[in-house]
């Protein structure tokens, strides 16, 4: 146990010997972070306790040698929620109007309760990424809670106005980031089919991230429209129809690199849709999906491709269009292009996968709030190293 | 209801048993119900009802126009042997709640005892009836930093003519400091936290001879042990709104107030000021001890009899409605202010209820109003009320500071 510490402490004093103070840094792929939270210790065990709860207590947050203060945190997530080793969601600017870190007005730390190896969360968002598709920058962090070592953590960028910023750009000039964005909430098992026109309906499924206060036409209105036009349309019109609210072309690339990555529990998730957002561009009805929570990626190296099409309407549908399935096994067969593509005569899912392995496996064996052993840690990430040499080819093998 | 007819049923079997070997028993029905017997015993009923209609600007959930029985409260007081006073009053409504159930035994005019539920010594406003006020409402400093009623007992009394003290020991502190939460115990951890409190107040009316005329000027603290929680005091306005969010607190609760009234004639003048600081030991981030938090209030009203009437001690019409006259009326205007903040101020603010620097932020309100007595037992009160926030992110409509209400009352007390 001593061993491992110092381990960790040699890991963790890297990054700070390097004195990063950017929003770069902060999600520098290269270190492992380490944050501080100070918190009043009952705050603390209250939320641990309470952790169902979405609660705010105030903590300051320290990295490398900036400071924000008086910070709300709460607990998160769905089936992550834990009272031993709790997510967290900070809000920078909750008690102070404004107030952002690093441009962040909030940010995920993600516990990593259900991912074994830590690692598939990060390295999928990178893979989002890499396949240009927009997608939450991702680090690792050890966090300390009121300078005790609480565990290895993710920290995530948060999907919100700031995160529209930077993928979709400024309010000027033709590409709007104003526009309304959902963040969907898991319920029950939905495969997009038409919940009706009662927009009552929509309101616990897709919860406003942004404009917050518009009426729930305005909000919901275009969502009941697009499932109608997904559901209702006779095939004849279905890509021009549906094409008004959704860029099927990237839907497809977009479900193409969920497959890939064998996400069983995304769009096509085994009991219904789940992890996305859903962010409709300001002035239009077209809205697109960005990935979220990748926990459950990396399922299995031969998962199938078409796992789930049947059940979700609006892929079952868009791949009865010659077009669109065309779209999705160029994308899938893009993606295991990209996984493979070697330096040295490694692939790249392959390298990242080992590189991020030797970032945390200290801090991993260190924590001692994760629910698994050292040693389902070390089967998990060698399983994912498996996966990158395996997958590829199983993809390339199954396209038709 | 129930418990309160048991009581009233009790005392006249007392009375009734009484009776028959002792004085002549007698009812008399002016100003109120009453049983005598003799000099020894007297009973009085009382009833108090108020009913108000409220008009907001803007618009408010609540503004619908409609009267709402604001009180309607029965209650018993009497005398036993000249030397010992009771009062025992109730909310008629199911679950009560019970509000002053005490008893008070005359030793000597220097030195009386009351034991049971009743107002702690603070704040003048508060421990006078509503059924007594110029306004409507209480100031907010009133309804938010005096602790109202608590279970105790007390020593009071007079010292010639120009000296009154009051000095207790109570339960908690008071109904309108109770506790928001319990507090958040770790496991296997006991709470042996108590808060327990002390109240005390000096009255003294240094000028003039008799009557209730006399200017008075007084002192009052209380002070009291806080339970760690979210449980400071808070500050909520007209419209019900919390302006000044509870913070976490533990420690000692201090309450300093001072008071002045004078009635010359027709006239009324009333002052207040009042302040509270409320420590909160660890309960900072890292468990830091903060500044303390802190409340404070004053308010200055003015009245006058347009009619002609006495204010001290009541107003009572000369001449009734359908009496030969038209009562009495009264015009009175009130100022106050309040504010909640930290006791530090230093780096920037922050609306959490564990910073050091607290954003503060405070109300400004002034009242206007009408008081119409047909008779002695009937009042009918106009209140225009307008209230100015500091903050404007933190008042019912947020962006906008300055709000408008209008309160009309009619009350009967017996």
């Amino acid at each position: 146990m001593i061993v491992r510490c110092l381990l960790l402490c040699v890991v963790l004093a890297v990054p700070s010997l390097a004195r990063a103070q950017g929003f770069e840094d902060l999600f520098n792929t290269a270190a492992l972070q380490r944050i501080d939270l100070l918190l009043n210790s009952r705050d603390w065990e209250k939320l641990k306790a309470n952790f169902q709860e979405n609660e705010y207590y105030p903590a300051d947050i320290r990295w490398n040698s900036l400071t924000v203060r008086n910070a709300g945190i709460r607990s998160r997530g769905l089936g992550s929620r834990s009272g031993t080793k709790p997510g967290l969601r900070v809000d920078f600017n909750r008690y102070s109007t404004g107030q952002t870190f690093l441009g962040l007005g909030s940010m995920v730390l993600d516990n990593l309760t259900q991912d074994p190896s830590g690692l598939r969360e990060r390295v999928a968002m990178r893979f989002y990424e890499r396949m240009g598709l927009p997608a939450p920058r991702e680090a690792h962090a050890a966090l300390y809670v009121n300078s005790e070592y609480a565990g290895l953590y993710a920290v995530v960028e948060s999907i919100d106005k700031d995160f529209l910023r930077r993928v979709f750009g400024g309010t000027e000039g033709n590409i709007e980031n104003d526009g309304h964005l959902f963040e969907y909430e898991y319920e029950t098992e939905w495969f997009f089919t038409y919940p009706g026109n009662n927009l009552d309906v929509y309101v616990p499924l897709f919860d406003p991230v942004t404009h917050k206060n518009a009426s729930a036409a305005e909000l919901y209105a275009p969502p009941e429209a697009m499932f109608r036009a997904i559901n209702e349309s006779s095939d004849a019109v279905f890509v021009e129809t549906v094409s008004a609210y959704v860029d099927l072309p990237l839907f497809m690339k977009h479900v193409a690199v969920q497959s890939f990555l064998a996400q069983w529990d995304g769009i096509l998730g085994y009991a219904g849709v789940n992890n996305f957002y859903l962010y409709r561009f300001e002035n239009s009805s077209r809205s697109q999906f960005i990935a979220w929570d990748e926990d459950n990626a990396f399922r299995a190296a031969d998962f199938p491709i078409l796992e789930g099409h049947d059940r979700n309407v609006l892929m079952r549908r868009a791949m009865s269009v010659p077009g669109l399935r065309a779209a999705y096994f160029d994308a899938l067969r893009d993606a295991a292009a990209s996984a493979a593509e070697s330096t040295g005569g490694v692939s790249w899912l392959e390298q990242e996968i080992q590189q991020q392995r030797g970032i945390v496996d200290a801090a991993m064996r260190a924590d001692a709030l994760k629910p698994y052993p050292n040693e389902e840690y070390a089967a998990a990430a060698d399983a994912l190293v498996e996966f990158a040499r395996v997958r590829p080819a199983f993809v390339r093998s199954q396209i038709p | 209801m129930h418990q309160l007819f048991r009581v009233f049923s009790a005392l006249l079997l007392i009375v009734g048993a009484y009776s028959p070997v002792s004085a002549q028993t007698r009812i008399d029905w002016d100003p109120r119900p009453s049983i005598r017997v003799g000099s020894d015993v007297r009973l009085d009923f009382r009833l108090k009802v108020q009913t108000d209609v409220r008009r907001f600007s803007p618009d408010q959930p609540t503004d619908d126009g409609a009267f709402h029985l604001h009180r309607r409260r029965a209650g018993i007081e009497g005398t036993l042997f000249e030397r010992v006073t009771f009062q025992i009053e109730r909310e008629l409504r199911r679950r009560g709640p019970w509000r002053d159930v005490y008893a008070n035994v005359e030793v000597v005019k220097a030195f009386e005892v009351r034991a049971g539920k009743f107002k702690m010594p603070f704040g003048l406003e508060q421990t006078t009836s509503t059924s007594d006020l110029d306004f409507v409402n209480r100031t907010f400093g009133s309804e938010a930093l005096t602790p109202a009623r608590e279970v105790g007992v007390m020593a009071h009394g007079r010292m010639g003519s120009a000296l009154e003290y009051e000095a207790g020991v109570f339960r908690r502190d008071g109904e309108n400091a109770r506790l928001s939460e319990p507090r958040f115990l770790l496991p296997d951890e006991v709470s042996t936290e108590r808060s327990r409190s002390v109240a005390a107040r000096l009255v003294t009316t240094p000028w003039g001879r008799g009557g209730g005329s006399r200017p008075r000027i007084g002192v009052a603290i209380t002070s009291s042990h806080v339970p760690e929680g979210l449980n400071s005091l808070l500050g909520r306005s007209t419209y019900d709104m919390v302006f000044a969010p509870r913070v976490y607190v533990r420690g000692n609760r201090l309450r300093t107030g001072l008071e002045g009234e004078w009635n010359p004639g027709p006239l009324g003048f009333r002052g207040e000021y009042i302040r509270v600081a409320e420590e909160r030991l660890r309960q900072g981030l890292g468990d830091a001890d903060l500044s303390d938090y802190i409340g404070r209030s004053w308010y200055a009203s003015a009245s006058w009899v347009v009619t002609g009437e006495e204010k001290a001690g009541g107003v009572r019409p000369r001449a009734s409605l359908f009496q030969g006259g038209f009562g009495a009326i009264e015009v009175a205007t009130r100022f106050e202010a309040m504010r909640f903040r930290s006791g530090s101020d230093e780096g920037p603010a922050f609306t959490n209820p564990r910073a050091d620097y607290v954003a503060g932020n405070g109300t400004r309100v002034w009242t206007a109003g009408v008081n119409w007595y047909p008779n002695r037992w009937v009042r009918l009160q106009g209140n225009a009320v307008r209230e100015a926030f500091e903050d404007a992110e933190r008042t019912p409509v947020s962006g906008q500071r300055t709000f408008w209400s209008g309160i009309l009352r009619m009350q009967v007390v017996l």
